[in-house]
């Protein structure tokens, strides 16, 4: 088993695509490193443990070739600039659109 | 097992292949809108059927197995926090109480597991609220689906041998155990007793080649087989007991006056049958059988009953079960150390008797 560190914005789900090439091993990911929460957000500095065979070879190789990382996870503006939603469209009315 | 993301993709696509309203969506771009969609909902399931799986393997149906399992994992360690009667504390971890265990070594946590033989039955409530019944074939019941109280049979192994656990400290602990992970509402009878007692008579031809037995007794051993049992009371109250004045090594080996192949063949067996097995007349005429130097063992009487504490009277007439061809002993085991049992030795001779 190795280990790896987590880069900035990356979330479990970006892990598991990086590593293995699929979403559907973030489970594995989470039972190899005993925690059961894929809502919690992943540490820098937590190192995660790796190292079971890929689902799929090709998009780890891609990922791995380009040198690419993915991060989708939200910073913490993004989530004070989605957490305000006001205006139209996103207004309810008689919840916050109320007229006197 | 949850199906992958591909399974639940191809279902939902067939599923709109068979929706006429649907025909509009037709872009086969790999990327198109649509089929995305269908790959985001297709997560989502798959998501949630592997969080159910997973809950569903950790927390598991409350069965017979279950308590039987959770027995045998049962730690008992010395109390240090006073509400609790064990070192160990319970925690609810993972959706299921387990001991905590951190900070002990493997073989210490191995040592705290005291329970080694545990026997869950569920028996129906007249057979509870009976005490008095005699051991019966109870076989049957256990098979049966009724509705009941759970009985779980514990007990250890002291010195290699199968004995009770510590009352009442270790049975308090557990029934506290047991207590907090059963099913609310279950009722459940625990119980760690004494091996129970066991008398056997026996007549046994044996090979008068390899078996000793003293000339003088031979009388005595015929007279036992042709007497009824009643009229043998009767003498036996009379007369001095002449069972004091066998000779010790009859049935033991002439080659071997340490080895007693009839008594030696019923303890291999009585030690032999799994806790709260049934004892078998049959298997244990069939153990005997096998012993050096023995013709025709037959099982006369068989006599049970349940063990009493050490501070109350011994029980001197135990239940005759001879009629009754199995059983299961009361505590789970026999306690070996007072079995008794009555063998008459007569030789086999046959082939030169008049026919």
């Amino acid at each position: 088993m190795e280990t790896i560190k987590p880069q900035e914005n990356q979330n479990i789900f970006d892990l598991s695509l990086q590593e293995y090439g699929s979403i559907e091993k973030v489970f594995d990911l989470l039972e190899d490193n005993d925690q059961f929460n894929i809502t919690e957000d992943i540490s820098v500095y937590q190192d995660l443990k790796i190292g079971r065979e890929a689902f799929k070879k090709d998009i780890v190789e891609y990922y791995n070739s380009r040198n690419l990382k993915p991060a989708t996870a939200l910073t913490e503006e993004e989530e004070f600039l989605l957490d305000n939603f006001s205006g139209i469209d996103y207004m309810i009315i008689e919840d916050d659109f109320i007229i006197y | 097992m949850a199906r992958t993301i591909a399974e639940i993709q191809k279902e939902i696509l067939d599923e709109k292949g068979k929706q006429p309203s649907l025909e509009k969506l037709n872009n086969d771009s790999k990327t198109a809108i649509w089929k995305l969609w269908i790959n985001i909902v297709a997560t989502a399931i798959w998501v949630h059927e592997k969080i159910v799986e997973k809950n569903a393997m950790i927390s598991r149906p409350h069965t017979l197995n279950w308590y039987r399992e959770q027995a045998l994992n049962f730690h008992y360690g010395v109390s240090l926090d006073p509400d609790s009667s064990n070192e160990m504390s319970l925690v609810w971890r993972d959706g299921s109480y387990q001991f905590d265990t951190t900070g002990l070594t493997d073989s210490e946590i191995e040592d705290s597991k005291i329970i080694k033989h545990c026997a869950v039955s569920e028996i129906d409530l007249e057979t509870v609220l009976n005490p008095d019944s005699k051991p019966k074939e109870i076989l049957s019941d256990y098979f049966h689906n009724k509705v009941g109280v759970v009985f779980i049979k514990v007990a250890t192994v002291k010195d290699e041998k199968i004995s009770r656990i510590d009352v009442p400290n270790q049975l308090f602990a557990f029934k506290e155990y047991i207590a907090k992970i059963k099913d609310a509402g279950n009722q459940v009878y625990i119980s760690s007793d004494q091996g129970d007692i066991l008398k056997l008579s026996l007549n046994v031809y044996v090979d008068p080649l390899s078996i000793y037995i003293n000339p003088k007794d031979l009388e005595y051993y015929q007279s036992k087989i042709s007497t009824p049992d009643s009229v043998l009371g009767l003498i036996e109250a009379n007369e001095s007991n002449p069972k004091d004045d066998l000779d010790p090594s009859n049935g033991s080996l002439i080659s071997d006056s340490d080895v007693f192949p009839v008594l030696d063949a019923i303890k291999d067996h009585l030690k032999n049958i799994e806790f709260n097995g049934a004892f078998v007349k049959t298997y244990l005429v069939d153990a005997v059988q096998k012993a050096q130097g023995i013709k025709i063992p037959i099982l006369t009487k068989v006599q049970t009953d349940a063990a009493t504490n050490p501070s109350d009277e011994p029980n001197t007439s135990p239940t005759d079960v001879t009629k009754i061809e199995y059983f299961i002993p009361r505590a789970g085991y026999f306690d070996l150390e007072n079995l008794e049992v009555e063998v008459n030795y007569i030789p086999y001779t046959f082939y030169r008797d008049k026919q």
